[in-house]
């Protein structure tokens, strides 16, 4: 239904909460693309056949993902009165009897991970409550999920609607809590008001840099012109990582109304949400997010009744690394290379089609409705305290159980392996890991204890980036990690400053030559000589950390290296 | 927009034509190469003729009520300004023999009058009709084909283009848009003359009613210099013209006429008030003007010159054709018709009568001396148009024609054989 | 106006000048290679770099892009740049050994040869991008582009084949540094057979976009001077007449109007057969002849035609 009034809000959300608790079964499948690939549209097929067969009271739904990536196919059943049961790993052949149990009331108890009583992750409003009442001897067995590692130790904010919500069902956005930050900005805010709050919350750019977002709006904002442009950065190159593709096919609607109000607070009336080509589903689910909105009144002209008019395009991007770093990014908008452009001008301030631009971090924008409703002041004090908020970790590499998780920053890379990974699972210990993708580099594991924090991981040689964490143990070649991470800079540089393409061939020649066993002391040298060179001289992040993975392995792990040169006299 | 009618030129025939098509219905445009018609800065000698019978018409002036009237074309202007009364010529030779022409009762047989002015009333006239006037917007090219006509047009190097259903070019003598359409291709051409045209004041014996020329090598040119009637305003000062060619100058000749010459006397102590110029192409008249969708009226289709009057004639008769072609009717084989009949020039036997006149450089000084002096003492009738004049001469000259032979045979061979034809057309009318 | 500070020395920099262009304006020298004025900085060489501290932060930027700011302390040869500068033209001289501006610079800065540790490939073209933004930027034509990218990235036609688009006017070859863009005119030859002899015109090829255009021919001197394709393409842009290039920039002689002898009777307007020539109103009663000389075809029409033989 199409509304124009924020009073209007209500009534949608009325109807989404009687679809997240309904007065029949719910089924839900987590049928992002980590899902898919373990079979979960197999499992959602099969569901919906048998139910329909045997005629149960039930819908089974299609939802998101929520982090639980080690233990997919997840299934989860909502019985009318009864509390919530997460299954997983649900495979085809078991569905007959999830069913069954379901009929009879009871529940598979191998299968079952977790039970939500209730579901509180919607700060200040009363929670879902799922179960009434005493809970059935049945179900009392699974775990109830705030006693878990893996749910209790998260901070689950941004993340609150994926794998609950049905990504197509922008009411059940509403039911929790959603666009009520667009309302209260449309209805209750001024613009300046709105880059306050968001400068109050000290929020941090989610992409790599971190720069701080509310210093980049009022930049914006304070820019000449009549013609501003939001866009979002959801191209996610680092080659270890689908956070953004798993968000954005779990909770689209959380983008759309963080661009919204991102766009009202910096004079914009139009955005553009970037994504690699490759993320079909997720391109498919935004794009239906988006027509969603539109239909409903939420998003087009005049929104709410406001004289507020956004209009949001989905691009596809090839799926270049460079294309995360800003610039490059509107080029690839433009349709030019995807090649970075000299700054100044900054973004800010001639951005997209030369109009002031805000270029944002995906994650950073889904933060953007809880700050409006909770405040900046709120939002300050999760985190530490220059490093605010949370960070969504996609965890890979040697973990037992690998998945995605939401914690509040400062937490340490040690507790995030152990409370979420279990451990590498390999038997071995960890021997070193990565936060932020190839720029950087990787960490030893006597630096486990380093805090999730931007200032801290720059210090240490690192960064925060993205908030991919790689987990080698003690097998890991570290030689071959910083070669396959080289690789990767001389697959996507762009190759347009000379600084990086060049450098970055030679340092692949210089790695292959200490491989190979021809490697001497002035390898070492002239990598340290190109390190800093090129720190200082490349055109954009990629050129500047192009050497970072070799050094990080040279400085923390230098017998690997010096071990493989060629000795005197040999 | 596609106009009814688009007309290059906002002279005497373009404007006059405007007039008269609004009038009739038409919607139509005007395109002019300059600013400020009103200023005349091409010049232009400025006079009415009232010969009668002169191109088909007799022109009368009525300067009280200030109008200009054609009796045999149906129409008449307004005309704001002064008009100077021109009432003797004189042909000099080189001792001065002099022919002159005169009316017994002294009543002129032409008016000096500012062409700017009448222009100027005829544009407001225009204007308040409603006709779109662009100015400061050369057409420089034009294509006419069976769905109207399209003007290639630049105005201060923008380039643009107007359409309409009809044209009418009136952009004078020099016929640019007549070649654009392959119309010269029809005519033979002779070449062009410069014109150098110099007011001055305090010219020794310059009357305001008296018209000019002296024919001879000594005055420095084979064409002669003449003198006439200041400008309107300036009635005062004498008007000297000299023809030149890029070879000869008429810098050149002029300095030579008023500083060297014979009459060098007559520029003693005066003064050069202004200067002005133009230059004047020659073709044999396009025979059939309006075709197509065009008509291509005044200066632009005659042999040299049809002059304001003839103009504003073509003018006034363009636009009923063209309201008669729209119409469906034949109005174009009307107005070539009238074309034809009315101007001298379109009939070969007056020019060939015209051509043996020629004074220059057919005889010597001494020569021209002696002709004149058969004429000397004589008045003639008064008259401007350059068909008549010549021939009441040459009339004149060859009353007897047993003297010449017996004093000057040498003269009569070369009167023979330029003159043959005309002598025995005028022994036979 | 900008004051900012170049190696300790107080400059003055016009609004919206960089540093490169402040330094050059005070004859500070900085090396580039990607560099020219014709062009918009592109930041591809790096070896513009200064150091730059503005607001307490200092950091390393290209001079070609960074604008020239009030306040800027700019150091040209600090040793961070010249490390920096110093690695970029060993990895050129990696790269290009034997192109000979590398040489030079690396000769003028002191460096022999790049480090053993590296590589050595011998290529010849630097990928500074003149080539292909001449040709997008001032011709227009779009021809070149950068293709493949990062380690592999060349300049080259679409699909490697023959630029379509190339208008054969040199602009690639005469902005390239290197030299490695080979342009030929040749000129008009005769292929004879027993059968008898066909002409070619006089030409020029661009071999590296696999391109052949034929030259025209100057009517009136009748020397081959510039590529058909490319005439046409300035006809067209500028909608000149078509045959505006039938004479050559040498014999191409515009009309000078002489204004005091000038008398603005017009009879130059009237003949001329384009309209390139207007009178301009200059106050009063004078108007003087003004010539448009990009519609002019320099016909010598009006030359002609002036009663005060006022236009040479």
């Amino acid at each position: 239904m199409k509304i124009n009034r924020a009073s209007d809000l209500s009534k949608i959300k009325k109807q989404g909460l009687d679809l997240l608790s309904p007065a029949k079964t719910r089924i839900t499948v987590g049928s992002a693309t980590c899902g898919l690939a373990k079979g979960a549209g197999k499992v959602l097929e099969a569901l919906k056949y048998e139910v329909k067969k045997q005629k149960i009271p039930a819908e089974v739904v299609a939802v998101g993902c929520n982090g639980l990536c080690y233990a997919e196919p997840i299934v989860e059943v909502i019985q009318p009165g009864k509390p919530r049961i997460t299954y997983g790993p649900v495979t085809v052949e078991r569905v007959g009897e999830l069913l069954k149990a379901i009929k009879t009331g009871k529940a598979v108890q191998d299968l079952a991970l977790a039970r939500h009583d209730e579901e509180a992750y919607c700060l200040n409003i009363a929670p879902l409550k799922y179960a009434k009442g005493k809970v059935p001897a049945a179900l009392s067995g699974i775990k109830e999920y705030r006693k878990q590692d893996f749910f209790k130790n998260q901070l689950k904010l941004v993340s609150k609607n994926a794998g609950t919500i049905s990504p197509s069902r922008i009411e059940e956005y509403i039911a929790l809590d959603g666009y009520r930050a667009l309302a209260k900005v449309l209805t209750e805010m001024k613009p300046e008001d709105v880059i306050k709050e968001v400068s109050a919350s000290k929020l941090r750019g989610r992409g790599g840099a971190g720069f701080p977002t509310g210093l980049k709006w009022q930049a914006c904002r304070s820019a000449a012109g009549d013609k501003k442009y939001i866009v979002c950065n959801g191209s996610e190159g680092d080659p270890e990582i689908g956070m953004h593709r798993s968000f954005l096919e779990s909770d689209p609607q959380a983008i759309i109304e963080g661009m919204a109000i991102a766009a009202y607070a910096v004079g914009a009336d139009a955005g553009y949400i970037y994504v690699n080509d490759r993320y079909v589903v997720a391109l498919e689910r935004l794009e239906e997010a988006i027509k969603q909105a539109e239909q409903t009144g939420l998003l087009g002209s005049n929104i709410l009744g406001s004289g507020f008019s956004f209009s949001l395009t989905v691009k596809r991007g090839g799926g270049a690394y460079v294309c995360g770093e800003e610039t490059a990014l509107l080029n690839a908008l433009e349709g030019l290379s995807g090649e970075p452009r000299p700054r100044p001008p900054y973004p800010a301030q001639q951005g997209l089609f030369g109009k002031p631009t805000v270029v944002d971090n995906l994650e950073t924008l889904a933060n953007i409705p809880l700050i409006v409703l909770h405040g900046g002041k709120w939002f300050s004090k999760i985190g530490t305290a220059s490093s605010t908020g949370t960070k969504i970790v996609a965890l890979s590499g040697n973990v037992a159980q690998a998945g995605w998780v939401e914690v509040p920053l400062g937490t340490p890379v040690k507790a995030i392996i152990e409370t979420f990974g279990k451990g590498t699972g390999t038997g071995k210990k960890v021997k070193a890991f990565q936060t932020g993708g190839p720029s950087g580099g990787v960490l030893p594991a006597s630096l486990l204890n380093i805090k999730l924090d931007y200032d801290q991981l720059t210090k240490a040689g690192s960064l925060l980036g993205s908030g991919g964490l790689l987990v080698m143990d003690e097998g890991t070649d570290m030689l071959d990690m910083a070669k396959f991470l080289t690789d990767f800079f001389a697959e996507e540089t762009c190759g347009k400053c000379s600084t990086c393409r060049e450098g970055v061939k030679r340092l692949q020649e210089i790695i292959d030559s200490i491989m190979q066993g021809y490697g001497t002391k002035e390898h070492l040298n002239l990598v340290k000589r190109m390190a800093a060179a090129m720190s200082d001289t490349a055109a954009c992040a990629l050129g500047k950390t192009a050497a970072v993975p070799f050094l990080s392995v040279l400085k923390h792990f230098p017998k690997e290296v010096e071990g493989k040169l060629l000795r005197k006299g040999a | 927009m596609v106009y009814d009618l688009a007309i290059v030129g906002a002279g005497p025939g373009g404007l006059h034509a405007a007039k008269w098509a609004n009038k009739k219905g038409l919607k139509v445009a005007v395109i002019e190469k300059r600013k400020d018609i009103s200023k005349i800065t091409r010049y232009c000698s400025e006079h009415i003729i009232l010969d009668e019978d002169y191109n088909g018409d007799t022109i009368k002036v009525d300067t009280a009520a200030g109008k200009i009237i054609s009796t045999r074309n149906g129409w008449e202007v307004n005309y704001a300004g002064e008009f100077c009364p021109v009432t003797d010529k004189y042909y000099y030779s080189p001792k001065q023999y002099a022919v002159h022409f005169a009316w017994p009762d002294g009543r002129p047989f032409a008016y000096k009058y500012g062409k700017g002015t009448l222009l100027k009333g005829l544009l407001e006239e225009c204007l308040a009709l409603g006709v779109t006037y662009i100015t400061e917007t050369t057409a420089y090219d034009v294509t006419d084909s069976p769905s109207g006509i399209e003007l290639k047009c630049v105005s201060k190097a923008k380039k643009f283009k107007i359409q309409a259903k009809k044209l009418v070019i009136a952009d004078g003598a020099s016929a640019q848009l007549a070649l654009k359409l392959g119309r010269n291709e029809e005519r033979a051409y002779f070449g062009f003359a410069l014109v150098l045209a110099v007011y001055m004041s305090n010219v020794e014996t310059y009357k305001p009613s008296d018209w000019k020329g002296w024919w001879g090598r000594c005055y420095g040119t084979n064409l002669a210099p003449l003198m006439g009637t200041g400008p309107e305003g300036h009635f005062d000062l004498a008007d000297m013209i000299i023809l030149g060619s890029p070879k000869e100058p008429p810098e050149k000749t002029f300095e030579f006429f008023t500083q060297k010459g014979p009459m060098s006397f007559m520029f003693k102590n005066a003064k050069i008030e202004t200067k002005h110029c133009c230059l004047t192409k020659a073709f044999t008249p396009i025979k059939n003007p309006a075709k197509g969708n065009t008509v291509i009226i005044g200066d632009a289709a005659a042999f040299v010159e049809t002059q304001a009057q003839g103009a504003l004639s073509c003018g006034f008769r363009a636009a009923d054709a063209l309201a008669k072609e729209l119409d469906g009717k034949p109005g174009f084989d009307e107005y070539n018709q009238w074309w034809l009949k009315a101007f001298e020039f379109n009939d070969a036997g007056m020019m060939r009568v015209v051509t043996g006149y020629a004074l220059i450089p057919t005889y010597t000084d001494d020569e021209i001396d002696y002709l004149f002096s058969l004429c000397h003492g004589h008045t003639l009738e008064g008259s401007w148009s350059q068909y008549k004049s010549p021939k009441m001469m040459w009339d004149l000259i060859l009353k007897d024609p047993e003297k010449i032979q017996k004093e000057r045979p040498e003269v009569w061979e070369k009167i023979n054989a330029k003159v043959t034809r005309t002598l025995s057309d005028s022994i036979n009318k | 106006m900008a004051t900012l500070k170049i190696n300790g020395k107080k400059i003055t920099a016009p609004d919206g000048a960089t540093i490169l262009e402040a330094a050059r304006e005070h004859d500070i020298k900085i090396p580039t290679l990607c560099s020219n004025e014709a062009l918009k900085p592109y930041g591809a060489c790096r070896l513009c770099i200064v150091e730059v501290t503005q607001n307490g932060r200092t950091t390393i930027e290209t001079s070609c892009t960074y604008p020239a700011e009030d306040g800027l302390e700019v150091k040209t040869e600090s040793p961070r740049v010249a490390e920096g500068r110093k690695l970029i033209i060993e990895l050129y001289l990696a790269r290009c050994p034997n192109v000979k501006i590398i040489r030079q610079m690396a000769e003028e800065y002191g460096i022999k040869e790049s480090a053993p540790q590296m590589g050595k490939d011998n290529d010849y073209c630097i990928l500074c991008g003149l080539c292909v933004r001449a040709c997008n930027e001032v011709v227009k034509a779009g021809a070149i582009q950068f293709a493949g990218s990062g380690i592999n990235k060349i300049v080259d036609s679409p699909f490697h084949k023959t630029a379509e688009d190339c208008v054969a006017c040199g602009s690639c070859a005469f902005i390239c540094p290197t030299g490695i863009i080979k342009k030929n005119d040749l000129p008009s030859t005769s292929q004879c057979t027993p059968e008898g002899c066909t002409q070619t015109g006089a030409q020029r090829e661009i071999l590296n976009w696999q391109v052949e255009h034929k030259l025209k021919v100057c009517t009136k001197c009748g020397n081959p001077y510039a590529p058909e394709p490319h005439l046409q393409k300035i006809t067209r842009q500028y909608n000149f007449l078509p045959e505006f290039f039938n004479i050559c920039a040498s014999c191409r002689q515009y009309p000078v109007v002489d204004e005091e002898k000038c008398l603005g009777c017009g009879g130059c307007m009237e003949n001329c057969p384009i309209g390139a020539l207007e009178l301009e109103d200059k106050g009063g009663y004078d108007k003087k002849a003004h010539v448009f000389t990009e519609n002019c075809t320099a016909c010598h029409t009006c030359e002609d035609y002036c009663p005060m033989r006022a236009i040479s």
